[in-house]
Parts: structure tokens; C-alpha cells; sequence
């Protein structure tokens, strides 16, 4: 449905986008992930026309809406591209009401009062809040107002809408329930989503693809197994908080493939093609299981078994995260239950497995990989 | 806040207002400390160098004789120069006497040891200010009705007042006189753009006698100044008509002929007026009133009784009845 | 008053040297005010607003102080717009000789003016096909006010514009592409307080415009004669009258800025 070609964007030197491609799916709800600052909104705006790329072209529909073709450049206006857009900061008309706020886009289409009126009741209803139709906005909360702000945008009854952090505008406690109203609606539009994040969960939560977006363009597109179990560069696995380390191909060992990390040994089952390749590793922190050393006999062909010292141990709500450092950080996620079972403290010694299965190793391409976006070349 | 605040604030309050009082009030009820509040004389004047003889324009009238003379200088004097001690003289004087004070002034100085600071400006502003307390030494006014004033109201040193100098008016002209204008009647032709003083200040109330003294001799036509166009009749309406603009002083008057804009074509002023004009290259041209219908202003001189200074102000008035004092007036346009 | 948060001694000085501060400002500007207002004799005044010459000049006042207004909203606050969302070469040059009247002496205005469009002005061959003379006239007078004014408005409507959320802007591009229905519905709106608050500077400055219009248009009662310059002749024949048509000015000027401010207000009410 949408199809971005090699966008480059650039403000006042500093490249945000380069050569960024990205493919949407007819009708899929699509989640942009990445870091505040690493140019999502700046792809919103390039999508919705409010911006222009540098090079680039974008398609909507199979029709090119912005971009050249050949020698001739086409731009169509945003309001001409059937493209709704609900902002970060929702950006209702302040001095208008609910009503007219939502019917702001149907004037534009000259039709008769009547029409107008059903139609804004139509889309009021959609979103739940007809009773407030004669409000101004200042006078509802974040959510409401959100609410009001995604029945404006489909007034022009948009084929993609573009939703820049929806959530952020509303009170922190009420973000998720919000989260799944806000679901339940687009799910209901039955059109191209593109929903733009940086909170992992809440990416997870709205939509079943999600592009992991990261030095200008999409570092990864994928569903939640595919990005988590094989992320495809340690800055998704970064980001996704996947531990990611870097080694060296040194083997093959019962069909693993075996791998040198700081003169530590892991095996994975990889392709022997990486033997005498740099390589970066990940396994996901569920996957490495903790213990004391010594507590449990198993055997090593099957496990990668290493030890180290505890460094951190941070708690997160229910959960605890326990780094150690065996020669290289590996993140750990265990239960606080287990975590006083346990007694483990930082400085203690302590013994981490995950299975050869665990690990997704790739090529190190060797480009230094960032949350900051770099300058352009000069 | 708590009341102690309050009641430290208001007594700050109360001692500033206090001393402010004070400082005020010493400085009105005394006559000698403080020296005088500095005047804005109009913009640096040129001392007077004494110019060729003014020329005559296209006009077929002469222009009045403004002689070359040396820069004049006190009267040296045969007998010993005696000493005085630093003081100064507040002068206020109709604008029209400006320039030939400051002329005069720094001779003054040399002499008598007198810094002599002029403020001036419209005769009966100045009249209103010496009413009102502000410091001054001696009144130079453009028409002896503000000195008989201030005489009338026992402000003045020894009730004296003298009529020292006059001076006429007449017509000036844009420079290059677009409009061709040769002659009086020339000015209420259609199309011709005056400005002239408000009424309100001496050389306004005078224009306005000569243009009546115009209307009622001339406009006669049993006059032999009558023209077959008529154009004396009801000339201080017509004159009136044309007329676009009435400024408050003389010295604006032939400013806004000078700019030289094409906003106005003539005005009428004082003689001393376009002379000082002329002195300095503005290349305003000059028209002659015939002194049938011209007005004559009297200019009055007095100390003002509050002086503290009376002898130098004495002195200072003396000067211009001397010959000398004549002759730098005549050089300046006055007294013609 | 209560000042609850203020905890510490050193706060409580602070305070009551900034309360000292704000007092005495508002003396100073209050005083002269006052001063004035003390002298008034209401049998003057009334005899005064029964002159013909003076109501001639409220009347010349007003009018030209209105026109000036319309006519700076008309040229500033489309350019006011175009400053505030464009981008070009020399920009801040040239928005910097745009606020240059504000800086100038009124009478330099007003020979400034006089040399652009006096007879032998700039444009004064132009004026003269046409057969019309400016300086003299009210025109002129409208001009001086609209060019020593006008900046005042152009300044608080750029500001107003810049300050706008470009997000609000931006939701209305996507929802109609009528540039000027934007414009309409949502920007001006936006930055009506802006405007509001721009034009009542620019007719409070036009009314008390006194050196350009003196300059460029000239003294003439009933065409160029504003209050300002009445007043200004009055001073020096007839001090009273003079200061009973300033109280009279002053109290005109008061009562259509309050007027305008309390409707604003109520319009608008305080939110920002």
C-alpha cells in the first residue's frame, strides 16, 4: 500500500534519513520503533507531504505521491493524499469546538449542512464521544482529546492514517487502557495504519509488524519472533534490549558453530559460513538462566555454561535484571522470587547457560551502529 | 507579609519623599547656589562671520543692506580693563534673537568674564516661564507687549523696560522662486503653497496685521496701490486660502521653505529671520513688503527683578543701546 | 496581601525591595499623569469641547488615527505573515528596516516623508500628473500616522504568528488545501490577541503623532490640524487651554484603550 523508495532527508546539514526504504502492507497496522530523535516523525511528515525528502520516492496506492519520475517532480499535497495524520501533541483547533473541529475537514468537500451534521455525529460516534460535541478542547482530558483528534483526521475518510506517539499526551496510569481503546478503533478502520513509538511494549501491543527504525533508516522489519529471537544488527538487539555481543568464528564443533568472545567460548547453532568472520551474537535475557555456581550439574555439550561476577542488578516491576560479567555483559531476567531464592547479590559469583538454540549470530558488517544519527558526508 | 514589612517600606517611602522635598524645595526658594539649568540652544550655531553683501534675487525689490563688518567686538577701551570675577548670565530671548546673542557672547566673555547662556523661544512661552519662576536674568522679548507684561506685574529689576530694536517682516521665497512669484498679489494666485507663523506668536500676529493693512488700504480701489486684478480685495481671506500650514515659530517657518521640498512656496517672517538665512546659504530668496502696509515689531529688553546678577545683566542690557550694539543688530537684519 | 511562599528572610526582603521598585515606576509614570488631571477646571473643559476649532481637531484626530489603524492592519499583518513563515536572503536586514520608523525622530519621519513625496520628492512628479499636492492635506496626515505607527502592529502580529503551534497549522493542512481557509480559520484566529493588542499601539501612537505629521502635512485647522499639534499651539498662547485639551486627549485615548482591552478580555478571557 505504501512504498517508500531510498528517502534522504536532511535538515541544515545533519542527515536524518538516508536512503530509508520501507515497504506498509494493504490494511496492516505497522509500528515505527526507535529512540526519541532517530527521525520517525520526520518519516510521518515525508508520508503525510508536509514534508519534502531530498531524494526519494514515496508511492501510496501504486501512485507516486512524491518524488521524480524521470525529470519531472511530482509533490501532491498532504490534503490531497487521503492520508489522515493525529499528531504528538494532538493539536485540536483550540478556538473551535469538538464539532467543528471533527467537521473541519468535511467543509472542504461542499457539502450540504445536513450531510456535514451526520457525518460529524457519524464519526463523534465512532470514537465514543458524541455527547461532546459541543465542547471546546480545552475542556476534555488527553484521552478525549486524542480520541477527538483520530475523528478529525478521518473526516476526509483517509486510506492511511499516521498516528505520531499517540500516547504520550495522556496521564501516564491511563496509557494503557488508552492503548487498547486506541487498538480496538484502528482495528475497526480496517486501513493502512502506520503507528509511530518509541515504548517497545506499546509497539507490541498495537501492531503485529513492527520496523525498528535507527541511523536514519529501518534497521529491521518484522513480527515480535522475528525481531526478538533474530535480530538482524546489535542495534535492534540493543534497543530491544537483547544482549549482543561481538566475537569470532573460530570453528565448527558438533555442528555448532563455535565462537571466540573475549577468549570466552560459546557455541550456536549457526552457519559454518562464519568460521574466520567477525560476528556479532545475541540471545534474549529470558533465555540465559542464572544459578549458583556449582548448585546444579548438567551437561555441558548441550548448554553454553560460563561464569562470571554479578555488576548489576536492576528491578524492574515484577521482574529483576541481573547482568554478569563473564568476559562479555550478558542480561539476565528472573523473578524477584527467584532472585532472594537465589541470595544473589551484586559481586557474587554466579553461572549463566543459554542453549546453543538461543543464539542468533549474524556477520559483523563492521559499521560502528548508533542511536545517534551520523552527519552526512561532507 | 507581615506589618513590619509594610511599615519598612512606607518608611523608606516617607524619607525619600523627604529628601526629594528638600532638594526641591532649596531649589526654588534659593536665588544663588544652583546654577542655572543649561538651555538647548538651537542647534550649533555658526558664529556670524560677516558675509559679502546679501544679493539681491530675481525680485525686482532690494534686499535689505546687511554690511560687511568685522566680527564685532566690545569697545576696547582706553582706560584699564578691570577685573571681574566668573559668573553668568540666563538669557531668554525670542528666537529670532538667538543667533546675534551667541554672536556676541563670546566677546562678552572675553571681556567681562561672563558666560552667557541663551534660552529661546516663542515671547510669550518665555514670558510664561519667567511667571512661573524659572530662573532668568534678563528678557529679550520680540514684542514689548510681553516685557510691559511682566512690568505690570512687578517682576522686573527697578520696573525697567526699554524698546532696544525692531524688526519688519517680509516674504520668502522658495529657492529658484518656482512659482515666479514678483510681487504681493503673486502670492494669492491659485496654486501657490504659504506657510506662515500661528497667530499665537509675535511674528504670526504681525503677519496677520499686515495682511489686514494690506486688505483695507490696498484692496481699496481708490488706492493707487489697487491692481486692476483685484487681487488686494479680500486679501487676508484669499492669503488665508492659500496657506497650508501655520507653525509656531518663524525660525520652522523658514525651515520648511528651505527644505526646498516643493511643499511650500513662501512664507512670511522677520528680516533678521531671512538674513541669518541668508548667511547661511539656505537659498531662500527675499521679497520686500512696502512699508505702507508693513508692520514694524518693537523689541523689548528688561532685567528680571529676581536676577542674581544685576550687575552684569545691567551691563548685558546696556550693550545693545550702544552704537555698537545697534550696528550688530543692523548686521543681522534688525533695525532696518 | 499574603505572601505564603516566601519562607526565608532574604525572600522577604526581596520581595518588599521589588514591591518598592514596582511602587515607584508607577509613580513616575503615574505622576505627570495626575499633575495634569489636578488642573482641571470643568468649566474650561466644557467650554473647550464647545470651541468649533477644537472639536474639528477631535474629529481630524480620530479619523485619521482610525484610518491610519485600518490601513496598518491591511499592509502589516499579511506581511507580519509572510515574516514570520518564510525564509530568505537579507531577512534580517530587511526586518530590521521595517522597524527603522520607530527608531527615527518624528520630525525626520516627517522630512523623510516630505522627501519621498513633496512636490519635489521622490514621487512628487507622480502627485503632480495627478494634480494633488500631499503635504496639507489629510492624506498626509493618515500617512505620517500610518508610517511612524504601523511598525508597532507588524511587530506584535509577527511575533503572533511565530508563536503559534505548527502543529495546529499542520493537522489543517492535512485537512483542507485552501492556503487562505487556513489562514481564515485558524491562524488568524490564533494570533487575534496578537493583533488586537498590535493595533490599539498603533492607534494610540497615531493619535498622539505630532513632529512627522507637524512636518509632512503641516498645521492647518480643520485638514491637518490633530489634537497633538492644537495642543501644541495652544501651549503658547493659552496654557490653560492647552492643558484642558491634553486631559481631553488623554481622557479619549483612556477610554478607547480600556474599552478595547476589557472586550478583549472578555472575548478571550485569560487563558493564553
Amino acid at each position: 500500500m505504501i512504498k517508500i523508495n531510498s528517502v534522504t532527508k536532511s535538515f541544515k546539514e545533519k542527515r536524518v534519513l538516508g536512503n530509508l526504504s520501507l515497504e506498509v502492507k494493504e490494511k496492516e497496522i505497522l509500528s515505527l520503533l526507535g529512540p526519541n530523535g532517530c527521525g520517525k516523525t520526520t518519516l510521518l511528515n515525508i508520508l503525510s507531504g508536509l514534508t519534502r525528502q531530498d531524494e526519494g520516492n514515496i508511492y501510496i496506492n501504486d501512485v507516486l505521491v512524491s518524488g521524480k519520475v524521470g525529470t519531472k517532480k511530482v509533490h501532491i499535497k498532504p490534503s490531497d493524499r487521503k492520508v489522515g495524520y493525529v499528531f504528538q501533541n494532538i493539536s485540536l483547533f483550540p478556538h473551535m469546538r469538538v464539532k467543528d473541529n471533527v467537521a473541519y475537514g468535511l467543509k472542504s468537500l461542499h457539502l450540504p449542512k445536513q450531510e456535514v451534521k451526520k457525518r460529524t455525529e457519524k464519526l463523534l460516534d465512532f470514537v465514543d464521544l458524541r455527547e461532546y460535541a459541543k465542547f471546546y478542547p480545552s475542556q476534555l482530558s488527553g484521552g478525549q482529546k486524542q480520541r477527538i483528534a483520530l475523528a478529525r483526521s478521518l473526516a476526509t475518510e483517509p486510506q492511511v492514517l499516521l498516528l505520531d506517539e499517540p500516547v504520550s499526551a495522556v496521564d501516564p496510569q491511563l496509557r494503557e487502557s488508552f492503548r487498547l481503546e486506541l487498538k480496538n478503533y484502528l482495528q475497526a478502520l480496517k486501513i493502512t495504519v502506520v503507528y509511530v513509538t518509541h515504548n517497545l511494549s506499546e509497539a507490541f501491543v498495537m501492531s503485529d509488524r513492527i520496523a525498528v527504525m535507527g541511523n536514519g533508516r529501518i534497521e529491521q522489519i518484522g513480527d515480535r519472533t522475528e525481531i526478538f529471537d533474530k535480530p538482524s544488527s546489535s542495534y535492534v538487539a540493543k534497543f530491544l534490549g537483547v544482549n549482543a555481543f561481538k566475537g569470532k568464528g573460530v570453528g565448527t564443533h558438533a555442528g555448532l558453530l563455535e565462537i571466540d568472545v573475549n577468549g570466552v567460548r560459546v557455541f550456536a547453532r549457526a552457519t559454518d559460513g562464519l568460521v574466520g568472520k567477525e560476528v556479532v551474537a545475541t540471545v534474549k535475557p529470558d533465555d540465559v538462566v542464572i544459578s549458583r555456581p556449582a548448585d546444579e550439574a548438567f551437561d555441558r555439550s548441550l548448554f553454553n555454561a560460563v561464569e562470571g561476577t554479578i555488576i548489576e542488578m536492576t528491578q524492574m516491576r515484577s521482574t529483576a535484571q541481573v547482568t554478569v560479567d563473564v568476559g562479555f555483559l550478558l542480561k539476565t531476567r528472573l523473578s524477584l522470587s527467584e532472585v532472594k531464592k537465589l541470595s544473589l547479590t551484586i559481586g557474587d559469583k554466579a553461572c549463566v547457560r543459554f542453549s546453543a538454540d538461543s543464539l542468533n549470530v549474524f556477520a559483523d558488517s563492521g559499521v560502528e551502529q548508533n542511536f545517534i544519527f551520523k552527519e552526512s558526508p561532507k | 507579609m507581615n506589618t513590619k514589612y509594610i511599615a519598612i517600606i512606607l518608611a523608606v517611602i516617607i524619607i525619600v519623599a523627604a529628601v526629594i522635598g528638600a532638594y526641591a524645595y532649596s531649589t526654588y526658594s534659593s536665588t544663588s547656589s544652583l546654577s542655572p539649568t543649561p538651555t538647548p540652544t538651537p542647534s550649533p550655531t555658526p558664529t556670524i562671520s560677516p558675509s559679502p553683501t546679501a544679493t539681491a534675487t530675481s525680485s525686482p525689490t532690494t534686499s535689505p543692506v546687511i554690511t560687511a563688518s568685522p566680527t564685532p567686538s566690545p569697545t576696547a577701551s582706553p582706560t584699564p580693563v578691570p577685573t571681574y570675577s566668573s559668573t553668568s548670565l540666563t538669557i531668554f530671548a525670542a528666537s529670532s534673537l538667538a543667533k546675534v546673542i551667541t554672536n556676541m557672547s563670546s566677546a562678552f566673555k572675553d571681556q567681562y568674564n561672563c558666560n552667557i547662556i541663551v534660552s529661546s523661544g516663542s515671547s510669550s512661552t518665555l514670558e510664561q516661564q519667567i511667571v512661573a519662576g524659572s530662573p532668568c536674568d534678563v528678557f529679550m522679548s520680540a514684542d514689548t507687549k510681553w516685557t510691559t507684561v511682566l512690568k505690570n506685574s512687578n517682576l522686573l529689576l527697578n520696573n525697567n523696560a526699554t524698546s532696544f530694536t525692531t524688526n519688519k517682516l517680509c516674504v520668502i521665497l522658495a529657492p529658484g522662486n518656482p512659482k515666479g512669484i514678483a510681487s504681493l498679489a503673486d502670492l494669492v494666485n491659485p496654486g501657490v503653497r504659504l506657510v506662515v507663523a500661528a497667530p499665537t506668536v509675535p511674528v504670526g500676529s504681525y503677519t496677520n496685521t499686515t495682511l489686514w493693512k494690506i486688505d483695507s488700504t490696498w484692496g481699496n480701489s481708490s488706492s493707487p496701490q489697487y491692481v486692476s486684478s483685484g487681487a488686494y480685495v479680500n486679501f487676508n481671506s484669499t492669503f488665508a486660502s492659500n496657506v497650508k500650514s501655520y507653525e509656531t515659530s518663524d525660525e520652522n517657518v523658514v525651515g520648511d521653505i528651505g527644505l526646498n521640498t516643493g511643499a511650500y512656496d513662501a512664507g512670511m517672517v522677520f528680516v533678521s529671520d531671512w538674513a541669518y538665512a541668508n548667511i547661511t546659504g539656505s537659498g531662500v530668496q527675499f521679497m520686500a513688503i512696502d512699508p505702507s502696509v508693513n508692520t514694524v515689531g518693537n523689541y523689548g529688553i528688561a532685567v528680571i527683578g529676581g536676577t542674581s546678577n544685576a550687575n552684569m545683566a545691567q551691563i548685558f542690557m546696556n550693550y545693545w543701546s550702544t552704537t555698537e550694539g545697534q550696528n550688530l543688530l543692523k548686521e543681522f537684519g534688525f533695525g532696518q | 496581601m499574603k505572601l505564603k511562599f516566601a519562607k526565608s528572610l532574604s525572600d522577604k526582603i526581596i520581595i518588599a525591595i521589588l514591591i518598592l521598585i514596582v511602587f515607584t515606576y508607577f509613580l513616575f509614570v503615574i505622576l505627570p499623569i495626575v499633575a495634569i488631571f489636578l488642573r482641571i477646571e470643568p468649566s474650561q473643559v466644557n467650554a473647550q469641547l464647545h470651541n468649533a476649532a477644537i472639536i474639528e481637531a477631535i474629529k481630524l484626530s480620530l479619523f485619521t488615527a482610525g484610518t491610519a489603524t485600518l490601513i496598518a492592519v491591511v499592509l502589516a499583518v499579511p506581511t507580519a505573515y509572510f515574516m514570520a513563515t518564510r525564509n530568505f536572503h537579507g531577512k534580517t536586514i530587511i526586518d530590521t528596516l521595517i522597524d527603522l520608523p520607530i527608531v527615527l525622530p518624528p520630525a525626520v519621519a516627517g522630512v523623510a516623508l516630505l522627501y519621498a513625496f513633496a512636490p519635489k520628492g521622490l514621487l512628487g512628479p507622480v502627485f503632480n500628473k495627478l494634480g494633488y499636492v500631499l503635504p496639507g492635506s489629510t492624506i498626509a496626515v493618515i500617512i505620517a500616522e500610518t508610517f511612524v505607527a504601523s511598525p508597532f502592529l507588524l511587530r506584535s502580529a509577527k511575533t503572533g504568528f511565530e508563536n503559534m503551534d505548527r502543529d495546529v497549522i499542520n493537522s489543517a493542512k492535512m485537512l483542507t488545501d485552501s492556503r487562505l481557509r487556513i489562514f481564515f480559520t485558524v491562524t488568524l484566529p490564533l494570533s487575534i490577541r496578537a493583533i488586537i493588542s498590535g493595533a490599539m499601539m498603533t492607534w494610540a501612537r497615531a493619535l498622539g503623532e505630532f513632529g512627522a505629521t507637524l512636518m509632512f502635512a503641516g498645521n492647518l485647522p480643520g485638514v491637518t490640524q490633530t489634537m497633538p499639534l492644537a495642543i501644541y499651539v495652544f501651549l503658547y498662547s493659552d496654557p490653560l487651554a492647552g492643558v484642558m485639551l491634553s486631559i481631553i486627549l488623554i481622557a479619549i485615548a483612556f477610554a478607547v484603550l480600556i474599552t478595547v482591552k476589557l472586550l478583549e478580555q472578555k472575548r478571550f478571557g485569560n487563558k493564553k
